[in-house]
């Protein structure tokens, strides 16, 4: 389980450039970047290296921030990789919220980590596990600050 | 309990007659004493003659508060100027004061009125009253003083400030009614706190009068809890008489208007035209008895409505609600009236979004949009679309349900709202220009 960023921001010009701005003034390595939105506004989310730093630091510079919980699974990035993960995840009935992908290598070998969100981490990661699957642990993300 | 009990209990068919009675007789004067009424007759083509009851008193011009500044400083004075025993006045925040002049029998008509007060929230023959409003040319001071003394009660006129001599004297004397502003309450209680009384337990005090400031029933709560104490809503505003014109009783449900001196009329504040019972609109008196300065439908600029059906207590004097806002303050948005206060009595109601709002007016051609800004509040805990859609859809149903209309709500990113305490800055209305 890893600790994703959640931030509200607005659909006016220069704000997602505005929100990189500020990571990177404080020196934040970002990972992984996805954005959901809608006409009015958007949520990005963000996997980084310090996300409680960065939580801390971005409120600071004004935007509303949420930690949320994720589950992130290796996935080895070649076809099908991530078909397998999605059809068990089905078969096991998880409500996945929304998931996305970013690619890290491991061992030298190339490597997919999926991010998802539900309500059952727990319960996620051990059917992940059982199937063979395995879980990325937060040190290998983040500097657990 | 009734200081007067025949007036404040009179069947309305009664409080009429006397109404009427008064009103033809008030009429007179105003057109035969004060050169801006006997114009404004002229120009409405009406003598006094056409007043012959209550009936009539929509076919007599109404009276503003710019009229009033025009008359400075006593051209609105209805009576020889020897008969005149006490002028108060109020600033204005241009400058030009009101002002308003009383004869003894003017006085004697406000002792009874607040008296009347007192009464009804259950005070009497010597309850110690401590009166911390201001004394001064503020009515609030002394209307408190001599209403206090009509009543029978001890006054204490310490006037305002100084809270730990008000807390001490509070405890001391073992004061029965505190006359103050609702805010200054708060800081009576919090102060005797800090100096290690428990008001509910270690006072003797029981009920409060209130008023000279809009407040919510919330903060009625909380001061009653805070005290211990029945508090009671008394309306006044001093182009008309100070506090007193109306009050609460026991019953707290709404103030009852003291009808045998004034007579209150609720119109549109647009098209001045009288609204029915129970519909919100600006509360226009017209003094009855009034001697020095009598006033003929004064608008007030106060927003309240007449509750409609008989109050428990067995007052028969119509009752107004507690005062939502000023007039000036008021929106009218497709037809609709709305008050920043109610947006803003929603928007604190809402743990998820933080109290700084902003309102953008804007015309598309034919109808009123309003949008209201509002920032999620810190600790909100979002991660998904739907619940910053689920926070706007919840905060468009309560405003649409207090309200009556369709609110645009955009969530905004903190910050994007100005941090200021005035009103003016809240409001952006574009309507009427070329977007
Ligand atoms: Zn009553």
């Amino acid at each position: 389980m890893i600790q994703q960023l959640s931030v509200f921001i607005e659909n006016t010009p220069g704000r997602v450039n505005a929100l990189f701005q500020g990571l990177s003034e404080q020196g934040i390595n970002v990972h992984a970047f996805t954005i959901a939105d809608t006409k009015d506004f958007g949520i990005a989310r963000l996997i980084c290296d310090t996300p409680k730093k960065a939580c801390t630091k971005l409120r600071d510079a004004g935007f509303r921030v949420s930690l949320t919980d994720v589950a992130a699974i290796y996935v080895p990035d070649r076809p099908g990789g991530l078909g397998k993960l999605l059809k068990l995840t089905d078969q096991g009935a998880f409500d996945i919220q929304y998931a996305y992908c970013f690619s890290m290598p491991q061992n030298n070998e190339p490597y997919a980590i999926d991010v998802m969100r539900t309500d059952n981490i727990k319960g996620l990661e051990d059917l992940c596990v059982n199937a063979g699957f395995s879980i990325v642990p937060a040190k290998e993300i983040y500097k657990l600050d | 309990m009734f200081f007067q009990k025949a007036i404040e209990t009179m069947p309305r068919e009664q409080i009429a007659q006397l109404q009427s009675h008064r009103l033809v007789h008030q009429a007179r004067r105003c057109f035969e004493n004060i050169p801006f009424y006997r114009d404004a007759f002229n120009e409405k083509g009406i003598t006094p003659e056409d007043i012959h009851s209550i009936e009539d008193i929509q076919k007599l011009p109404f009276t503003t508060k710019q009229d009033l500044r025009r008359a400075y400083p006593f051209k609105m004075f209805g009576i020889d100027r020897d008969k005149v025993v006490r002028i108060h006045c109020s600033s204005g925040t241009t400058g030009i004061a009101t002002t308003v002049g009383y004869t003894q029998r003017d006085l004697d008509d406000w002792a009874d009125c607040f008296a009347r007060v007192i009464y009804a929230i259950g005070g009497g023959r010597h309850d110690i009253l401590q009166n911390c409003f201001g004394y001064g040319l503020f009515t609030g001071g002394l209307g408190a003083h001599y209403g206090g003394t009509r009543a029978g009660c001890v006054v204490l006129p310490v006037s305002v400030g100084n809270t730990d001599r008000q807390v001490r004297l509070m405890h001391d004397f073992g004061t029965n009614i505190l006359c103050c502003t609702p805010s200054y309450a708060l800081v009576i209680a919090d102060r005797a706190r800090a100096m290690g009384y428990d008001p509910v337990e270690d006072f003797d005090i029981s009920m409060g009068i209130m008023g000279s400031e809009p407040w919510s029933e919330n903060l009625r709560q909380q001061i009653q809890t805070s005290l211990g104490i029945k508090a009671a809503d008394i309306y006044g505003l001093s182009e008309i008489m100070g506090p007193g014109v109306a009050g609460e009783c026991i019953a707290q449900d709404g103030l009852h208007i003291a009808e045998d001196h004034f007579y209150a009329e609720i119109v549109d504040p647009k098209t001045l035209a009288p609204v029915p019972d129970g519909h919100y609109g600006e509360l226009v008196i017209t003094t009855l008895t009034k001697e020095c300065s009598p006033l003929l439908r004064y608008r007030t600029r106060d927003i309240t409505r007449i509750i409609p059906g008989q109050c428990l207590c067995g007052r028969t004097f119509r009752r107004i609600d507690r005062i939502k806002g000023r007039s000036d303050d008021m929106l009218i948005i497709r037809g609709v009236n709305v008050f920043p206060s109610q947006i803003e009595q929603v928007i604190t109601e809402m743990p998820d979004v933080s109290p700084f709002y902003q309102i953008v007016l804007t015309n598309d051609g034919e109808l009123d949009r309003i949008e209201l800004q509002v920032e999620p509040n810190e600790d909100f805990a979002f991660d998904e679309v739907s619940e910053i859609e689920g926070l706007r859809d919840k905060l468009g149903a309560e405003l649409k349900k207090n309200l009556g209309i369709k609110v645009q709500i955009r969530i905004v990113e903190p910050r994007t709202i100005q941090r200021t305490t005035g009103k003016s800055h809240r409001i952006i209305d574009k309507r009427g220009e070329n977007l």
